[in-house]
């Protein structure tokens, strides 16, 4: 119990820190500490740890979206408590859970453009630095963000179209 | 570890990094406020007759989702520059934040829109309600307490978003104050640490606040 | 509580026990030198045609790393992320035009100056500032944490008038956008740079509004504060560089014909 909570609360700091200082302060721990930690892995090890923060809030909205009499009939027929997990809350909770998860992929996709602020150069920061060189921002970054657009469109139809489809008729 | 934390001069710009605080909650709140405004509007598009609004419905929404938040800020302030569009550093981020909570909100308001039985709009009709009133007085109240949760997840994630406000030049947020202070000074560690306790505090009092107005609000 | 005590210094001691070897030991043995430099200040550091780090500050890193014999990296950083770059182990050496401030030196070590700025005023033909004391009333910027930007953001704090404003940003490249592009009408640039833009007719709306009144902008190379042997050898080849006349050599080729700035300071040692 004292575990979930400690656990929970940990969790909701990741959830209310902006990503940006996060970066910027796991990237001076890494420093501090001589860890030896590339940027890269810094980037994601914040993104990681950001997601599961979400992903953990998701799953247990999945778990809790699954009847309870579901389950314990699954229960009083003999199932243990793994099987009930596997045979009957997975299959219920996967189907709330998988749109939203598909979002939060998309949204940790965007996020990642935050980590040119460590130095890392991604799309937007090489797109900033072309706007340099060519002093067309207008197009430049209409052009970065048809990228980003192109990558994640197509994905997030696809969870809208699973949540379509698995949302129970109303 | 190489290094010896400098905490006193950092304590002692607590007083600039609070009123930093001050002005994220500002931009989070006007962003907000006019973000739900859009979002409802949006929301009424999507169900429209007209191609053209529903046109403007999608287009926002889906560039509003699918770009990252500070593409979307970045764009404001130097993209729409090239169109002879200039907005400072403030108005550029609230723009920003707006535009974004707005696409985020419409979905859920449309959502939350599907939620209300048609039935109820038509008994009130059939009662002498103006169609204005129908939607002030019988929708938009259910509308709200469906979207609390959302809009109270936005309004988090607006404070997070104002820290973006730094790439184009704002220096008076709390993520502007913090990085004016630790280029200065380059104690990163330290004035860093120090914004993430005043966002996750104002995080806090957002949700917290949130909870207690729902308890009040939806008590019946 | 006793065996507490003892695991606690048997790990001290495995901490202290191996020899110390500072950053010029590890340069030396890794056989290389990673340099953070700033790509958005040409003629010192940018990138050419063919997007190679290029100028005035990586050939100056590259002749650091033939000195001690060791390969060189260039590390891309922007202006206000240099320092934090050291800091965070990405970078040995900053060779990106660090002014000598006094409160940096409470945090990084910085070797004598090895090159020297004036500051100008950048503006748009059409924004009517035609000196320094023009900026009151108007928009203005800088890049966050520099020499010049802190210089120019305390100036317009002391003015004392709500139009005149300023904005940080976090590249020179940002701030010199923003001129072009209208958001704020000036800001403070180094001379060798403003230079060069003018030269290269990229930015035909832009002019350089006369000096500001700061006193010379002393650059110098930074590392760790407690890297004293790094330190002493980054004051030697400075040194060496004016005296074999491997300074002038890149002044001309970067910046441009007559003589090198001098570096000295007169009336006091360094």
């Amino acid at each position: 119990m004292v575990l979930q909570r400690a656990a929970g609360s940990l969790l909701d700091v990741f959830r209310s820190i902006p990503l940006l200082i996060q970066f910027v302060l796991i990237n001076s721990v890494n420093s501090l500490l001589r860890l030896g930690l590339s940027t890269f892995k810094v980037a994601c090890l914040v993104l990681a740890i950001y997601t599961a923060a979400y992903c953990t809030e998701l799953v247990r909205a999945g778990i809790l979206s699954v009847p309870s009499i579901t389950r314990r009939a699954g229960r009083s027929l003999g199932l243990t408590y793994l099987q009930d997990l596997r045979e009957i809350v997975f299959p219920i909770a996967v189907k709330v859970v998988l749109p939203n998860w598909i979002g939060l992929t998309l949204g940790v996709m965007k996020d990642t453009s935050l980590v040119l602020w460590i130095g890392i150069t991604e799309l937007l920061r090489s797109s900033q630095s072309i706007v340099t060189r060519t002093q067309e921002p207008l197009l430049v970054l209409a052009i970065a963000g048809l990228i980003y657009f192109l990558m994640s469109f197509p994905v997030a139809r696809l969870g809208t179209m699973l949540e379509k489809k698995w949302t129970p008729n109303d | 570890m190489n290094y010896t934390f400098h905490w006193a001069p950092a304590l002692k710009a607590w007083p600039q990094l609070l009123w930093g605080a001050v002005v994220t909650l500002e931009i989070a709140v006007l962003s907000m406020i006019l973000g739900v405004m859009i979002a409802i509007a949006l929301a009424l598009f999507s169900k429209s007759n007209s191609k053209l609004l529903r046109g403007i419905n999608s287009v926002w929404v889906e560039l509003a989702r699918n770009t990252p938040a500070l593409f979307q800020v970045y764009m404001v302030y130097f993209g729409l520059g090239s169109l002879g569009l200039r907005l400072d550093s403030y108005p550029s981020l609230v723009v920003g934040i707006t535009f974004n909570c707005a696409g985020y909100l419409a979905e859920a308001f449309r959502g939350g829109l599907r939620a209300i039985p048609e039935t109820q709009v038509r008994a009130a009709r059939s009662l002498g309600m103006s169609a204005p009133k129908v939607f002030i007085f019988i929708v938009l109240p259910q509308l709200f307490r469906i979207v609390f949760y959302p809009i109270t997840n936005q309004m988090v994630w607006a404070i997070l978003m104002t820290s973006l406000g730094v790439v184009v030049g704002l220096t008076n947020d709390l993520m502007g104050v913090t990085q004016q202070m630790s280029v200065v000074t380059f104690r990163t560690f330290e004035y860093f640490a120090l914004a993430a306790i005043l966002y996750y505090a104002l995080a806090k009092f957002v949700t917290l606040g949130a909870g207690v107005l729902a308890r009040r609000l939806f008590q019946y | 509580m006793k065996s507490v005590v003892g695991l606690a210094a048997i790990l001290a001691a495995s901490v202290a026990l191996p020899a110390h070897a500072d950053k010029l030991d590890d340069i030396i043995s890794a056989g290389k030198i990673r340099c953070a430099v700033t790509l958005d200040i040409p003629p010192n550091g940018f990138r050419d045609d063919k997007n190679e780090p290029a100028g005035f500050d990586v050939d100056y890193c590259k002749d650091l790393a033939k000195a001690l014999g060791v390969e060189a990296e260039i590390v891309e950083t922007q202006l206000p992320d240099r320092i934090p770059a050291l800091m965070s182990d990405r970078a040995d050496v900053a060779v990106a035009s660090t002014s000598d401030t006094l409160e940096r030196a409470k945090t990084v070590g910085l070797s004598i100056p090895y090159f020297v700025y004036k500051q100008v005023v950048l503006t748009r033909k059409d924004s009517g500032i035609t000196d320094y004391a023009g900026i009151k009333g108007h928009a203005t910027g800088g890049v966050a944490g520099t020499f010049e930007g802190i210089q120019w953001e305390n100036d317009v704090k002391k003015l004392n008038d709500s139009s005149s404003t300023y904005r940080a940003f976090q590249g020179q490249a940002d701030a010199v956008l923003a001129v072009s592009q209208g958001q704020i009408d000036a800001t403070p640039l180094i001379n060798t740079m403003a230079e060069e833009m003018i030269k290269s007719g990229k930015y035909p709306n832009l002019v350089i509004a006369g000096d500001t009144p700061y006193v010379p902008d002393y650059v110098t190379l930074a590392t760790l504060r407690q890297e004293y042997g790094l330190i002493n050898y980054l004051n030697l080849f400075i040194n060496q560089q004016v005296r074999t006349g491997r300074y002038a050599e890149l002044y001309k080729k970067w910046i441009g014909s007559g003589d090198p700035v001098d570096l000295t300071i007169k009336g006091v040692y360094r």
